[in-house]
């Protein structure tokens, strides 16, 4: 697995365990707060790498990913950001959630959620609200835009919805 | 019919792709800053006009941070190359200062033609006498909305000339050599605070003239340092939170401390010529260049910058995020989400 940090003020300079498979990935940097967020293919960073300025057009292999994800997706970054540690899963349901019993508080987002449990600290939103939040920033209309492989929905997208769900939620305001 | 501007105009500039701004673009003109002094005129082709055939207009005034000196260029299919913009040959960077600068992707969002004044190097007094050098040439009603976003820079470039149309500012640098600080009962941190004072007075006043006949809403935000003054009684929003800072913390560091001037030689001059009373002791001087070494160390880093968003000057990144935070906070768009 490959942990190296690709930033220079990375996250995984903190790291102190992880795990990672095909559909979860958790990032352990000792602290006392968890941010975990279920997403689909693109929070899942199907785009960090193609993003086009990056210069790779190919999607890497899933297994392979584990510190792109951490440096460059909005979940990696939320959780740099509010010092938290991190679960990331694929799907619209946290999974894994249930094994993490340590934490002091958790911060829980769910994509087009099919989860009804109560959390104290969740934030839901859906795949079509992202696309039309891309699609204004790409200044294009939702009808003309492509949530992958573009421009502003890879790495920078990512920064961009990081800090904006920071705020939507008021967790991590900038 | 013939543009209220009197700039050539250009073709041939290629869109990126289908979500560049420059696809929707009529017209584009060049021009130059008549207000700057000759070295800044120098740099061609600072002021770029972008017609896409909007009511509203955007206007946006810089120095090089507004130019865009910290992008790459890139090749056809959009891919960064090793080459800045700014080391481009003149003219083939332009598509790059409209599409990917925060100037163009602000407009791009907001579906409003652009007007950008950016001259690297450029000075304080010299962007606010621009200011109202555009906002003159602009037919009364021409747009239903004028937005403007200005930054303020080091206070260290100012031209003391360019304090003719505010002479209150004058007497805060010393005769023929503007870039040194004088009074002769303010500390340094009272000077900043004062500067900042006369500074935002003379764009309030600027916009005051201009409100009847425009349409405008506007924002002030600066690169390198806090605003020094309180009062936040203006005809302009303020964004709190400076370049720097916003961009340490948005690479998860929990704040970074600034100088209250960005240039070292500031204080060799406040120290060998006595013109600051009470003159800023050694310790004062070198907590400020602790700082500003810090923050050196934060956007220009080596090998590498520390900020992902700067390579001194912003880069793609730190261009697109900023647009998207001076949207947000100017509270011009992204409200309902």
């Amino acid at each position: 697995m490959n942990t190296e940090p690709t930033l220079e003020l990375s996250y995984l300079k903190e790291l102190r365990n992880y795990k990672f498979d095909i559909d979860m990935l958790y990032l352990d940097t000792g602290k006392d707060k968890l941010l975990a967020v279920a997403g689909k293919d693109w929070t899942w960073g199907d785009t960090i790498n193609s993003d086009i300025h990056f210069g790779e057009n190919a999607i890497w292999y899933k297994t392979r990913r584990f510190n792109k994800i951490v440096d460059h997706s909005w979940a990696g970054k939320l959780a740099r950001m509010m010092k938290t540690d991190l679960l990331l899963e694929y799907g619209s349901k946290l999974n894994y959630l249930d094994t993490l019993k340590k934490y002091k508080e958790y911060y829980v987002i769910i994509e087009d959620p099919e989860q009804q449990e109560l959390f104290q600290n969740f934030y839901s939103y859906k795949t079509s609200d992202l696309k039309k939040f891309m699609a204004l920033l790409n200044g294009v209309s939702v009808d003309n835009f492509s949530l992958l492989n573009t421009e502003s929905s890879g790495r920078i997208g990512h920064f961009i919805w990081a800090i904006h769900i920071g705020k939507v939620t008021k967790w991590h305001i900038i | 019919m013939a543009h209220y501007l009197n700039f050539p105009t250009i073709n041939n500039i290629n869109p990126w792709n289908d979500y560049s701004y420059l696809q929707k673009a009529n017209a584009i003109y060049l021009g130059s800053a008549p207000e700057c002094d000759q070295i800044l005129k120098d740099k061609e082709n600072c002021e770029l006009y972008v017609d896409i055939g909007s009511r509203n207009l955007l206007i946006v005034i810089g120095e090089s941070w507004t130019w865009g000196e910290g992008l790459y260029a890139v090749d056809n299919t959009g891919k960064l190359k090793a080459e800045l913009a700014s080391n481009m040959p003149n003219g083939s960077n332009i598509n790059l200062r409209i599409d990917y600068t925060f100037s163009g992707r602000m407009a791009n969002m907001l579906d409003h033609n652009l007007h950008i004044h950016s001259v690297p190097g450029n000075c304080n007094n010299q962007m606010v006498k621009a200011l109202e050098r555009i906002l003159s040439n602009i037919p009364s009603n021409h747009y239903d909305k004028i937005k403007v976003v200005l930054c303020l820079t080091d206070p260290d470039r100012d031209i003391e000339h360019s304090f003719d149309p505010w002479p209150s500012a004058k007497k805060l640098f010393i005769n023929n050599k503007s870039n040194i600080p004088v009074h002769e009962s303010l500390t340094m941190d009272e000077w900043a605070k004062v500067y900042d004072e006369e500074m935002l007075a003379w764009i309030n006043s600027v916009v005051d003239r201009y409100k009847v006949q425009h349409n405008i809403d506007m924002i002030v935000w600066k690169n390198f340092h806090n605003f020094a003054t309180t009062n936040r009684n203006y005809n302009f929003k303020i964004i709190e939170l400076p370049y720097i800072r916003w961009a340490a913390k948005m690479c998860g560091l929990d704040d970074i401390d600034l100088p209250l001037i960005q240039q070292p030689h500031w204080w060799s001059h406040c120290h060998l010529f006595k013109i600051i009373n009470p003159k800023p002791d050694i310790d004062y001087i070198n907590i400020q260049l602790d700082k500003l070494e810090n923050v050196t160390k934060f956007i220009r880093g080596h090998p590498v910058a520390l900020s992902e968003l700067n390579k001194v000057h912003p880069n793609q990144t730190g261009h697109f995020v900023w647009a998207y935070y001076l949207i947000r906070e100017a509270g011009w768009l992204f409200e309902t989400y």
